[in-house]
């Protein structure tokens, strides 16, 4: 096959794909070992989270970090200490930060698989979520980069922490099946945005690519208020397809609240937020496609100027910039690209930045980067200012 | 990516005289049977001292186990004896043709990788892009296997466990392929084998004309009595899982009971209950609901027979 078209593309297809997704308001487990209220605004208890395996991280408000537990078919709301706000430049750069993280780790990178990073938006500390494999098995390990280097485990006993159990898929057969053993999910990406978290997955049983949002603090009665919802992806085509969303961002689109959504080999599509709530079905717009072969890791929106735009970090592409105005203006898309590899629909500017594994917002300027070196193949943890790439 | 190893001219000779499903390299048992209690095999707990295995993990069984596959096959699982290490499938898993070439793009990569709670068993999925009629990839590339074609899915022996160390021997998988499956699976079709005994314990079991998803199968069929509670048992697959059993816990009652199936229980396609993957959305939604019930009675036992 080589020299031909390698993937999928959907986007073509985009055309007409649809997604299909489940929508609901997801129930919250207390873990057992919870003792004590405290963190009142948000119905966190002290205790010791029962974390089987740190994934996908997202901030929270007031020191909120949400943990993602694709083992557990949960996701932890997790306060972590109040470093104070950072004082200086928001300009840090982290060189060899795998050897860094290795040595804080008693191991050698080799055994690493970085899984997730996020910014806390106030200390600029990174919070990294690592699988170490150890001769006595795989450990999961949150740990906390500072601006200067320094990287320190964050220990999860006795913390402030709620949880919410998401791994039941929201139907009504569920009801007949108590006992049965969870489906995997894999939690593909999160983010919150004004009292709701939203946590992409999917399932490897039933392939159903999933979408929920969960009202933060989490609802305390377990199995309450699930409500299925079927999202279209895109218009034309006759064929469905239940492409996992790999990255999303929640975005202001005229005014109004709007998810964007990346897919593996690779639309873009947005959802009005409103009929994510209300509509049992509801037809997303493909705005984009960012080329065959590729799939979008992380996406972020900074302003520069006065003018939006979104950052997008891709398994098998530069970064991307694209301009919240052309995603505004785009049609939809409803015919495929002409050949392989080629992007269509709202343009974007590639930036000349390779080998971005993880992006997150630093701040309404500065974003946050961790970057395979092409000539060293070391990582840097780094920010960045939106302005670099102006000028 | 993929890394293409070319594959020693022995182990090719080996995978072409083999008619057997899977080729086993190192002496392993495959697993042909398996409970709902412990889905699988039964997992060591990771992280824990000691979970230190004695052994080295090794791969329980390649799943669907049938060794003539359809077209448009969704996924495979691969289960395993102990947990595994995250983050290192796609560097292991090959799909190999009959000319020994690697088939380029045939699975879906996700960062995250698609593992049970437990971590031993691992769920790898096709491209549905390539699945799909008229979808780009599909029509440039095809679908990534041809009916009337072998192929071999090669799990390498490098793969490490959750403790980092290599497994106990590289396995094979060799199967031909058969038509595209674009039919939803009837509950109407299958069968019922003959009833239980009242009084006795043993198993009832359901059988399909065709293969069904293995790890769907195991928590998506439940048998309830007249009231409609569920009957608590041992949940057996058969070979090629093309048939489900359930050893009651308790002797089994005379009475009405029913078969009572998940609608998301999905053939080797993923084709489920409700609708067909490949679909065409707007034609398929009119479609009444499917069959998700399969009643059947068992018998009050008779008296011993008497001379008049």
């Amino acid at each position: 096959m080589k020299g031909k078209w390698p993937v999928v593309s959907g986007a073509l297809l985009v055309t007409g794909v649809v997604s299909a997704f489940v929508l609901a308001i997801a129930p919250a487990g207390r873990s057992a070992s919870a003792v004590s209220a405290v963190g009142a605004p948000f119905a966190l208890t002290s205790g010791t989270p029962d974390i089987k395996s740190a994934g996908v991280l997202a901030f929270g408000p007031d020191n909120v970090l949400f943990i993602g537990d694709s083992d557990a078919g949960a996701v932890f709301a997790v306060q972590v200490p109040d470093a104070g706000p950072a004082a200086g430049t928001p300009r840090f750069r982290v060189d060899a930060f795998d050897t860094k993280l290795a040595q804080a780790l008693g191991t050698t990178p080799d055994t690493l698989r970085i899984r997730d990073l996020a910014v806390h938006p106030r200390s600029r500390d990174s919070y990294v979520t690592v699988a170490v494999t150890r001769p006595s098995g795989e450990e999961s390990v949150l740990v906390k980069v500072t601006p200067a280097g320094a990287v320190e485990r964050v220990a999860l006993a006795q913390v402030p922490f709620s949880k919410a159990e998401i791994a039941n898929a929201p139907t009504a057969a569920d009801k007949d099946r108590g006992g049965d053993p969870l489906r995997p999910l894999t939690i593909t990406d999160m983010s919150y945005s004004d009292g709701q978290l939203f946590v992409a997955g999917l399932s490897g049983e039933g392939f159903g690519s999933t979408f929920r949002r969960l009202p933060f603090p989490f609802a305390s009665r377990a199995g309450a208020g699930m409500t299925g919802v079927e999202i279209y992806h895109t218009s034309h085509s006759r064929y469905e397809t239940q492409s996992p969303i790999t990255a999303f961002l929640p975005l202001q689109l005229g005014g109004a609240p709007h998810l964007l959504a990346g897919y593996t080999c690779a639309p873009l599509a947005t959802f009005p937020m409103a009929e994510l709530t209300s509509r049992p079905k509801v037809r997303g717009k493909t705005i984009a496609e960012l080329g065959g072969g590729n799939r979008p890791l992380d996406m972020i929106e900074l302003t520069y100027n006065g003018k939006r735009h979104v950052y997008i970090a891709n398994s098998h592409r530069t970064l991307m910039r694209m301009a919240v105005d052309d995603i505004e203006r785009a049609a939809p898309m409803t015919t495929a690209v002409p050949d392989a590899y080629v992007a269509a629909g709202a343009p974007y500017v590639a930036i000349a930045m390779v080998g971005v594994l993880q992006l997150d917002k630093l701040d309404a300027g500065h974003f946050v980067s961790l970057r395979r070196d092409t000539a060293s193949g070391r990582l840097t943890l780094e920010s960045h200012p939106a302005s670099m790439f102006w000028q | 990516m993929p890394r293409r190893r070319p594959l020693r001219p022995l182990t090719w000779a080996i995978a072409i005289a083999s008619t057997t499903a899977i080729v086993l390299v190192f002496a392993l048992r495959p697993s042909s049977r398996s409970t709902a209690a412990a889905a699988g095999p039964r997992p060591r707990a990771a992280g824990s001292p000691s979970a230190a295995p004695v052994s080295a993990t090794a791969i329980a069984g390649v799943f669907p186990s049938a060794s003539v596959l359809p077209a448009n096959l969704l996924r495979f699982s691969i289960e395993f004896s102990a947990p595994m290490s995250r983050g290192r499938a796609y560097e292991h898993v090959r799909l190999v043709d009959s000319a020994n070439r690697e088939v380029d793009r045939a699975f879906l990569i996700l960062d995250e990788e698609l593992w049970d709670h437990a971590r031993t068993r691992f769920t790898l999925l096709f491209d549905p892009g390539r699945l799909k009629r008229t979808l780009r990839a599909n029509v440039e590339l095809g679908t990534p296997l041809r009916e009337g074609r072998r192929y071999r899915l090669t799990i390498d022996r490098e793969w490490p466990d959750a403790t980092g160390r290599a497994l106990a021997g590289r396995v094979e998988k060799s199967f031909s392929v058969g038509p595209a499956d674009r039919a939803k699976p009837r509950v109407a079709d299958w069968r019922v084998d003959s009833p239980p005994a009242a009084l006795s314990r043993d198993p009832l079991r359901v059988s399909f004309p065709e293969p069904l998803d293995r790890a769907l199968l195991l928590s998506s069929l439940t048998i309830v009595d007249a009231r409609g509670a569920r009957i608590a048992g041992r949940v057996t697959l058969g070979a090629e899982e093309r048939s489900w059993r359930l050893t009651p816990d308790q002797p089994w009652s005379s009475g009405a009971y029913r078969v009572r199936v998940d609608p998301r229980l999905e053939d080797l396609a993923g084709n489920n209950l409700t609708r067909v993957f490949d679909v065409d959305r707007t034609a398929d939604e009119r479609e009444a609901a499917p069959q998700t019930e399969r009643p059947f009675a068992i018998a009050p036992r008779r008296a011993p027979a008497t001379s008049p």
